[in-house]
């Protein structure tokens, strides 16, 4: 075959060349390793122009392995985010396991542009190997739940899915319940999350209403008042029977900005007593 | 799994990793700033796409538009070929926004991660802050969701929290809509779990909304919807980026 025969084809083929990727290490997926929730004695903040700092090499070998794993090293002229300087670290360590968690600085590089998620965490051995990598948006990550106590008080436990367990359940072995929380919840980045007050299952909605969930109709007797921080939905008045039928003009058409749907007056979302289901919501 | 199955996952892993290396084709309703246009306003309206009376019509369109774009959903690679599912997963972001003739209407929707986003795939959608719809002046213009679509169908996250935070320190956490109706700034991340790569079905989504701080997970089976409410017991936010720089002056 002839010199520009092949020229095509190395034309073809360098299109093709594999970018240096992200995340292409090698990770286990051990969903036993549950990552900190505690910073253990302080999260302390490295300024190297106040003081003298000294690290062991097992910690600075993960700290590189995670750092080439989020940008990878090989990627020519990179731009200000993709350079391992526009990056943020944190770290501790558990026994052997070192825990590397990765965050974008974005205003490191000017940007005014945040993206949606980003950063990732990731569990090294102390020999070098990633135990387990979440990438914040891609894999699935353990959810923390503040639960009741049968004695009044609350228990925080780890799951592996999004679901909350019962709070009967936590002695049981089909709970879903990875571990039960004892320590200080006070790592960056984490959510506890709870059911709110009141709560008594999830509410369907009417047939052929579609959710929306942030409007408040002027006429559902509610106001939205600030409260510790917040807006939280009060009632006007003691809320009528008359809302139960919803209104007229409540409903997904004719100007449904101001109708409402499930869970606008009432339910959930915006800490309102409990009110029927179908408060706001019309029949399609 | 079958000689016919397995035969159909090869070809449709080549096609996905061809696609890997073609040149990036425009996507309909998909906007990627070009020369000389402001990355930070992302154009609006989306053709065929609404004007809506009603906010609920509009995420019910908005839903399976975003989810039917190219690798907007991966769950039904994930057992197949997760590195695969990785590679191509494309997140898309959207606002929808409220006029001043009282209706609702989407801005084109964006797939950058970055604006150099040449060199890694990163799965994250950077929508820009305002929308430029040249019909009104910039001020005019109510931001109402910031729509996403999560591929993988992960629950919002700490940074997806942060990021509609940081949106409610630009634009009001609360907006008056006609007739003194008042609406909450949110953020909205769509999932399908389909099976089927052609049939992304709008199976729900993720709402927070910052002024109440409460998070709803809206499902949806034939056509009927189910919420459920959950809020934030603890939040440790991560400290932002704006933070970071500040302290790094010297």
């Amino acid at each position: 075959m002839k010199l520009r025969h092949l020229i095509p084809v190395a034309i073809v083929l360098a299109g093709c060349m594999r970018k240096p990727e992200q995340f292409s290490t090698p990770a286990g997926r051990d969903r036993s390793i549950v990552f900190p929730v505690s910073v253990g004695q302080g999260l302390i903040e490295v300024d190297a122009r106040k003081a003298t700092y000294a690290l062991d090499g097992e910690v600075m070998r993960a700290l590189m392995i995670a750092a080439n794993d989020y940008i990878p090293p090989g990627i020519p002229n990179p731009p200000c985010w993709a350079r391992h300087e526009a990056l943020t670290y944190r770290f501790t360590r558990r026994d052997d396991i070192i825990f590397v968690y990765i965050g974008e600085n974005f205003a490191y590089c000017g940007s005014k542009l945040i993206p949606m998620h980003s950063g990732a965490k990731y569990a090294i051995s102390k020999d070098g190997r990633i135990l387990r990598r979440v990438i914040d948006g891609v894999d699935d990550d353990d959810y923390l739940w503040s639960l009741k106590s049968p004695d009044g008080g609350t228990v925080t436990v780890a799951t592996a899915s999004f679901a909350s367990p019962a709070s009967e359940d936590l002695d049981k072995p089909d709970s879903g319940i990875l571990k039960i929380i004892t320590e200080p919840v006070d790592m960056p980045g984490v959510i506890v999350w709870q059911r709110p007050e009141g709560w008594t299952g999830p509410v369907e909605a009417e047939p052929g209403v579609i959710p929306g969930v942030t409007m408040l109709p002027p006429d559902s007797g509610y106001s939205w008042v600030q409260r510790d921080g917040r807006l939280v939905a009060v009632p006007q008045e003691p809320p009528s029977p008359g809302l139960d039928g919803g209104t007229p003009d409540a409903g997904l058409d004719a100007g449904s900005p101001e109708g409402g749907s499930p869970g606008d007056a009432g339910s959930g979302p915006l800490s309102a007593p409990p009110s029927p289901p179908d408060a706001g919501a019309a029949a399609p | 799994m079958s000689a016919a199955k397995r035969l159909t996952t090869c070809l449709l892993g080549s096609l996905l990793l061809g696609m890997g290396c073609a040149p990036a084709r425009p996507i309909e309703g998909v906007w990627r700033p070009g020369f000389g246009e402001d990355p930070d306003r992302i154009p609006g309206p989306m053709r065929n796409f609404g004007p809506f009376d009603s906010y609920t019509d509009a995420i019910l369109a908005a839903c399976p538009l975003i989810l039917s774009k190219p690798n907007a959903t991966v769950g039904y690679l994930q057992d197949v070929n997760p590195e695969l599912a990785k590679r191509v997963a494309t997140e898309y972001c959207a606002w929808l926004y409220y006029t001043p003739e009282h209706r609702y209407e989407m801005s084109m929707l964006t797939d950058l991660s970055k604006l150099d986003d040449l060199v890694t795939h990163k799965k994250s959608c950077l929508l820009p802050t305002f929308v430029n719809d040249l019909r009104y002046e910039r001020g005019e213009l109510k931001y109402i969701f910031a729509l996403h679509n999560h591929p993988f169908g992960s629950v919002i996250s700490d940074p997806d929290m942060a990021f509609i935070e940081e949106m409610a320190s630009i634009h009001e956490w609360v907006i008056k809509t006609k007739n003194n109706g008042e609406l909450l700034l949110s953020i909205i991340a769509f999932f399908s779990m389909s099976q089927d790569p052609a049939l992304a079905t709008c199976d729900g989504f993720y709402q927070y909304v910052p002024a109440t701080r409460s998070m709803v997970l809206w499902t949806q089976t034939q056509g009927r919807w189910k919420q459920e409410v959950l809020e934030p017991a603890v939040w440790q936010k991560q400290k932002r980026a704006r933070q970071l720089q500040l302290r790094n002056v010297p």
